[in-house]
């Protein structure tokens, strides 16, 4: 599905090119669940925004579902956005003046979805996501686990096949954490690509291979599987 | 449409979350487009609307002055004017007593009322017949006099006035807005009876003309029959008229000309201020980029293209400009009684300013024009915010550019700030010279 061939990007500072990312060659099949791993700084964030076609400004070649994003005009890279993405953040980034229904037709009305089949989609949305009593809430009125689950809610209302989510259970609660966790893993079992950035090895082990980041480089590669060996203790795959 | 609803739902939304910011910008734009409706109120009065008389259009002004005996042969042998008339400031004394009192009076011809088709509020006008040697002088009042000096009372009608040492009998009084264009008077007289040297003498070019054309003849049929007659005149008397010229321009026209350039003055002063207000107003929306960046960055990531962002911050910065044009709307209303006692604005005139559709239609557009064109330059730079984990993160914010158009738009209200500073000084100049300029029309002029 994923496919980065000798990623690339760099600032242009007065003291020089500072790499944020180098020769990154990766592959990511459909279906897979992908935890990127790494310390503050190695370029996690960006490798996130890079896939989902937020940033331009790269060298190197990158091909989502046989389309070759690197050819593409920053415009038609915004097109694909809107038809394979979706993004979970870990401030939530729900519009603060919106209530919880309008932040899932948002998504929606930038895909010039019609206003009745716009309305049906958000609908099912919430009652998928169980959130039918907050739809007229505003953001201030829920809490950080309502948010990322509406935040979630809404990366999947277009019903993206590629889910990015970056640190989306950094800001809540352990337990919390773990329902959208395992919301997460419910959503790869029924087919959606996702690719996760985190810091908790304990998040890692809800996908199946875990991409290291050091300094911009791909420091290593491993499975889930691979990791359950050399730790003990049960994972939660 | 449902997307523009939608868009001007949220932003009223969004606004009504800020509500210090949208006060100060709705203030802001009140203030430039009142100053610019108040004006236009002024302009549309005066320069726009029609002239109050029944079918203005077809009310013309001779360009010079003529002679009672040239109106009189022009009445006569012409078939283009239903009526042709003049008038004349004749400012009189009125009374008998110790202190007789100056009055504005005027004389005319005794179509002038008909042809503007002027009707007395009580009694009658002056017709024809009043205006012949010989005829019992009446007067007719303004509304002004009646209430002024005469108390108002039905009574007044038959009171004899004694003008210049004449006495003439009060047959009516003109409503309020009621004038004679060119002769603006308290007491109109007969030309006949308060002019009796000058009205018989051909070489007397006194009289202020106007006529009104026949039904469904056109201004140039009409001059070219005047000019046929007038050939004919200036040949039978080569010394009274021989240099006179009889040219016709729309009533509208000669009425408005010396306003024109005082109006369009202080309407270019007003629109300076409306553009130190537009700049303001694009500071303030500039000065929310940075708080607004984060928002964009998530929309943009949401899938949202730029001319979508745009069209968002547009719909927010012209309900903006609605709301200071509704506000600037009532600042007008406010302002009318103001704008009314501008040099250019005659009493009578001043009771025509008001605010109509033409006058809200303009509130409009200016409103929207400024909404549009100010906000898109802020929703422009602010737009330029991309989706990347730095603006997502807040961190992206403020850049070189954002602050170099603010700097540009300060440097933009100084420079016309500094134009309007020049012009109002120029123009406080040039009044105070014109208040203490001898008009030679005073009551001590020859």
């Amino acid at each position: 599905m994923i496919e980065l061939k000798n990623i690339e990007k760099c600032f242009v500072t007065k003291a020089g090119q500072t790499f944020v990312l180098r020769r990154i060659n990766l592959t990511i099949g459909q279906g897979e669940f992908v935890t990127v791993m790494g310390p503050s700084g190695a370029g996690k964030s960006t490798l996130l925004s890079i896939l989902g076609m937020l940033d331009h400004s790269w060298t190197g070649e990158y091909r989502l579902l046989e389309h070759p994003v690197h050819k593409l005009k920053p415009k038609e890279r915004i097109d694909l956005n809107k038809r394979y993405v979706g993004f979970v953040f870990q401030q939530y980034h729900l519009l603060d003046n919106l209530t919880v229904a309008e932040n899932l037709d948002i998504p929606l009305s930038y895909r010039n979805v019609k206003g009745s089949e716009r309305a049906a989609t958000v609908a099912d949305t919430l009652d998928r996501f169980q959130i039918v009593g907050k739809k007229d809430l505003y953001p201030s009125q829920l809490s950080g686990g309502q948010q990322q689950l509406v935040g979630v809610a809404r990366a999947l209302v277009a019903k993206p096949k590629l889910l990015l989510a970056d640190e989306p259970t950094g800001n809540l609660h352990s337990d919390q954490g773990r329902e959208i966790m395992r919301l997460f893993q419910r959503l790869n079992d029924e087919g959606t690509t996702i690719v996760q950035v985190t810091h908790s090895e304990e998040n890692a082990r809800y996908g199946e291979r875990i991409i290291r980041l050091h300094d911009g480089w791909i420091a290593g590669e491993e499975t889930v599987t691979d990791r359950i060996g050399i730790e003990a203790g049960s994972p939660a795959r | 449409m449902s997307a523009l609803l939608r868009d001007l739902r949220y932003a009223l939304r969004t606004l009504g979350k800020n509500p210090g910011f949208t006060v100060v910008a709705v203030l802001t734009l009140a203030l430039g487009i009142g100053a610019n409706t108040t004006m236009f109120s002024v302009v549309n009065a005066i320069l726009l609307r029609p002239l109050p008389y029944p079918d203005a259009g077809r009310l013309a002004g001779f360009t010079t002055n003529q002679s009672g005996p040239d109106l009189e042969d022009l009445s006569r042998q012409s078939r283009s004017f239903a009526q042709l008339a003049g008038a004349q400031i004749w400012p009189l004394d009125w009374g008998n007593g110790a202190e007789p009192e100056r009055v504005q009076a005027a004389v005319v011809t005794g179509q002038t009322f008909e042809a503007l088709g002027g009707r007395a509020e009580l009694g009658r006008t002056i017709t024809p017949a009043d205006d012949r040697p010989g005829a019992e002088p009446v007067a007719v009042i303004s509304h002004g006099f009646w209430k002024a000096q005469l108390a108002g009372e039905p009574a007044a009608l038959g009171r004899v006035l004694l003008l210049g040492g004449k006495p003439y009998t009060v047959a009516g009084v003109m409503p309020e807005a009621f004038e004679v264009p060119r002769a603006v008077a308290d007491i109109w007289l007969p030309f006949q009876a308060a002019a009796a040297e000058a009205a018989p003498a051909r070489g007397a070019h006194l009289l202020r003309s106007f006529a009104r054309q026949a039904p469904g003849v056109s201004l140039a049929s009409a001059q070219a029959e005047l000019d046929a007659i007038v050939g004919e005149l200036k040949h039978i008397h080569p010394e009274e008229d021989g240099e006179q010229t009889f040219r016709l321009v729309p009533l509208q026209e000669q009425v408005v000309a010396r306003s024109r350039p005082t109006l369009f003055l202080l309407f270019s002063a007003v629109f300076v201020v409306l553009l130190i207000s537009c700049a303001n107003f694009a500071n303030l929306l500039l000065s929310r980029s940075a708080r607004r960046s984060r928002e964009i960055a998530i929309r943009s990531a949401l899938g949202a293209g730029r001319s979508r962002l745009v069209r968002q911050l547009v719909a927010e910065s012209v309900l903006l400009s609605a709301l200071g044009g509704a506000a600037g709307l009532v600042l007008a209303a406010w302002a009318q009684g103001l704008a009314a006692k501008l040099p250019p604005v005659s009493a009578r005139l001043a009771a025509r300013v008001h605010l109509d559709v033409r006058v809200f239609l303009f509130a409009l557009t200016v409103s929207v024009a400024t909404g549009v064109l100010f906000g898109l330059l802020p929703a422009l730079q602010l737009t330029r915010v991309k989706a990347g984990a730095e603006n997502l993160a807040g961190r992206g914010a403020g850049t070189f550019r954002e602050s170099r158009v603010s700097r540009g738009l300060v440097v933009w209200e100084i420079a016309v700030a500094l134009v309007l500073l020049n012009g109002a000084g120029l123009l406080f100049k040039g009044l105070s010279r014109l208040a203490s300029a001898d008009p030679g029309s005073g009551p001590n002029a020859c």
